[in-house]
């Protein structure tokens, strides 16, 4: 150890991301240390062609389709993860050597990638409600500045429709919505058809605000419809985290450096933090000295690296997760309709229920067409011999909608995390966690998802299967060292400053307390430029 | 248990397509069983033995543990093949017809094939119970 870095920032996922650019910006010099795997062998593996003329054509589509190792078979039930196709799956590498979590209730998805769970996310991105951020313990006129700020380095299409309020609300530089397909439109007519139904009991449909830009921005190219959108980044119009790094990389500030496992802090005497870590490379520790660190490795990164700081083998801090399950619909006024060549593979239509109409108790359903995911895996799922089923999905699949439902989530008792010592680990233990729902959360969410099986029927679309990966699908994780105004320890400061400590912040979503339905990414890198602005105070 | 090279893609290549498979698919299968081992129980064995005799039941077969052990080897070794077809471009149009324009004969055979599929899940389910 000999340089005191001004900045550590731990992390190059979206909140990592965020921060470092806040901190690059004001000027600072910065260090990122990250985990950072990559494989960019599938990228450059994908021609310069669209979804349908890759089928037609190309004799080693098989290579990143199904992957080099037949990564996208797969034979277990669906869990938490497994729409992952083989060009993202890399992300998920060395999770299980280093981030093991023992548990019978929940199954989350971590990575150790260079940008994080970015590299995959779906990019909805809606800005929480007054209420929602109450909720989670954010200021919410500081957060609509930094959603602002976030909205305009990443870009965010979206419509001026019935769903804004829940979705862009008060951001401007919109973009427009890309292209909606048949399939789609025709839930959006029977949305207007039956609107009197819809307001009355509090159902509102639009289209899906995305991190997706539509008109060029900086270096991105607006989004081209090829529906490669589960396999490549070509044009990088879709926003992922790496973007915003590889940018943060060409200045003289910024300086980052991968293949770095953070295990753990102490605070020195004269304020400075020394960090602990294993060079995976190298393999052997390696000590690094800053004046200022922010943590941004996720949650379930952040809880393991502060309880091994603290040396609390027997805390158990609290978590959140939003419960959430898919729903395969069948829109019959598409049965037998033939496929449009290219369609958008994200969200292309969000179903909200503002059961109150307080803006506090919102779940929210993404609806999405099926087609560049393959049909192997939709045959799977079918109760019937796989020829047959091949001829009956055929005609099924482009009136396939599948509604993907997030329920708000609460803190509660049985939501938790501790660390547990495992000696067959570099860092010596494992995470254990424990994730149930009582009765009462399980009853609600049971009769709100008959209400969404209902607002489908309504439009069209009958829901024939519901599918519950389990707790932890949702990877949608936060609150595991609570905001308190109060110093008190595992929790942090409202300005994310880790309580206790004077110069280490945590900038990902450690510190919400509720954790609405919607997405939460938008409001995570809101409130990690916000605490890389505290940080530089 | 199944060794790789006795489990004989051919007939459930044919059983998909209706048709011999080409070298090229053949190879693929053979890599794609490196990285998902199929090792049969006996129970699967005797199923796979019966339908290299008599491959006309191998749907009844498929489609009975569809509906009573979905997750069954069997099948897996069946569904590695589908996957590898929907990646070969000369199999592009039976995977996806769903791009063609749809005839009524065309809904009259997809209704024919979902009541075939009833059927023959419910045989298959006695017939695997018995084997
Ligand atoms: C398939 C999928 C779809 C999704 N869809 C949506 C969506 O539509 N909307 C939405 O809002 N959210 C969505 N999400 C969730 C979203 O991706 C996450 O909320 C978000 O990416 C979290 O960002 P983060 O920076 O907090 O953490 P992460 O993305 O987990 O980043 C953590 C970073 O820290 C590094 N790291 C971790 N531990 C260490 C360590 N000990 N030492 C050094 N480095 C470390 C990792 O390498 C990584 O760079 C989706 C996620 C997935 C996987």
């Amino acid at each position: 150890m000999s340089e005191v870095h001004s900045y550590i920032v731990v992390g190059s996922g979206c909140t990592g991301a965020m921060a470092a650019q806040t901190l690059v910006e004001a000027g600072v010099k910065v260090l990122m240390l990250d985990a950072g795997n990559t494989n960019e062998t599938y990228e450059k593996l994908i021609p310069e062609k669209d979804f349908t003329a890759i089928r037609q054509t190309e004799e080693n589509q098989s290579d990143y389709l199904l992957g080099k190792k037949f990564e996208s078979i797969s034979w277990d039930k669906i869990g938490s993860g497994s729409q992952l196709t083989p060009s993202r799956k890399f992300m998920l590498s060395e999770v299980g050597k280093f981030l093991e979590v023992f548990s019978e209730t929940f199954f989350p998805v971590e990575s150790l990638a260079y940008g994080g769970l970015g590299n995959g996310w779906g990019l909805g991105s809606c800005v929480f409600s007054d209420a929602e951020l109450k909720l989670a313990g954010l200021d919410s006129a500081k957060m609509k500045t930094a959603y602002q700020t976030v909205a305009d380095r990443i870009g965010i299409s979206g419509a001026q429709d019935d769903i804004r309020n829940y979705t862009t609300s008060f951001l401007d530089n919109i973009m427009s919505p890309p292209s909606i397909d048949s399939n789609q439109q025709s839930l959006r007519n029977k949305y207007e058809q039956k609107n009197r139904w819809f307001k009355e009991n509090n159902f509102f449909l639009g289209r899906s605000a995305l991190a997706l830009i539509t008109k060029d921005l900086n270096n991105r190219k607006a989004y081209q419809l090829n529906d490669l959108d589960f396999y490549s980044d070509k044009g990088e119009s879709a926003y992922r985290p790496w973007i915003t790094v590889n940018e943060l990389k060409k200045k003289n500030n910024f300086t980052y450096k991968g293949g770095i496992l953070v295990k753990q802090f102490k605070e020195l005497e004269n304020g400075d933090v020394e960090i602990i870590t294993w060079n995976k490379e190298k393999n052997e520790e390696e000590i690094f000295c800053t004046q200022k660190l922010v943590l941004a490795p996720g949650v379930l990164g952040t809880a393991r690296i502060v309880l091994r700081s603290f040396n609390k083998e027997n805390q158990i801090l609290p978590m959140l997760c939003n419960p959430y399950a898919y729903f395969p619909c069948i829109n019959f006024s598409q049965l037998g309709k033939t496929f449009e060549r290219n369609t958008l593979g994200f969200a292309q239509l969000s179903l909200f229920h503002d059961n109150n109409m307080q803006g506090d108790d919102i779940a929210m359903a993404s609806l999405y067409s099926y087609k560049s995911l393959m049909l192997f895996r939709i045959i799977k799922e079918a109760p019937v011999n796989f020829r047959d089923g091949i001829s009956l999905m055929n005609f099924l699949m482009p009136a396939f909608v599948i509604m993907g439902l997030h329920h708000p989530e609460k803190q509660g008792e049985n939501k938790t995390l501790s660390l547990k010592k495992d000696a067959s680990k570099i860092t010596g233990d494992s995470l254990k966690a424990e994730y149930r729902l009582n009765e009462k959360e399980t009853e609600k969410i049971k009769s709100r998802n008959n209400l969404f099986r209902k607002a489908m029927r309504k439009l069209g679309a009958v829901p024939v299967k519901m599918i519950d990966p389990g707790m932890g699908s949702s990877i949608h994780y936060a609150g595991v060292l609570p905001f308190e105004k109060e110093e008190k320890s595992f929790s942090l400061s409202p300005d994310g400053r880790l309580h206790g400590t004077k110069n280490i912040f945590v900038a990902d979503g450690s510190g919400f307390r509720f954790l609405p339905a919607k997405g939460l990414t938008l409001s995570l890198m809101a409130n990690a430029h916000f605490v890389a602005q505290n940080a530089l105070k | 248990m199944q060794a790789e090279a006795s489990l004989n893609p051919e007939i459930y290549f044919r059983y998909l397509s209706g048709k011999n498979p080409d070298a090229k698919s053949v190879e693929l299968y053979r890599a794609a069983i490196k990285h998902h081992k199929i090792e049969f129980s006996k129970k699967e064995n005797r199923l796979h033995n019966l339908s290299l005799r008599f491959p006309f039941l191998i749907p009844f077969i498929d489609g009975g543990l569809a509906l009573t052990q979905p997750l069954s080897l069997y099948r897996k070794n069946i569904y590695i093949i589908l996957c590898i077809l929907e990646t070969c471009p000369e199999y592009f149009p039976l995977l996806s017809s769903s791009y063609d324009k749809k005839s009524s004969a065309g809904f009259f055979k997809t209704f024919l094939h979902g009541i075939r599929a009833a059927f023959t899940g419910l045989f298959g389910v006695i017939l695997v119970k018995l084997i």
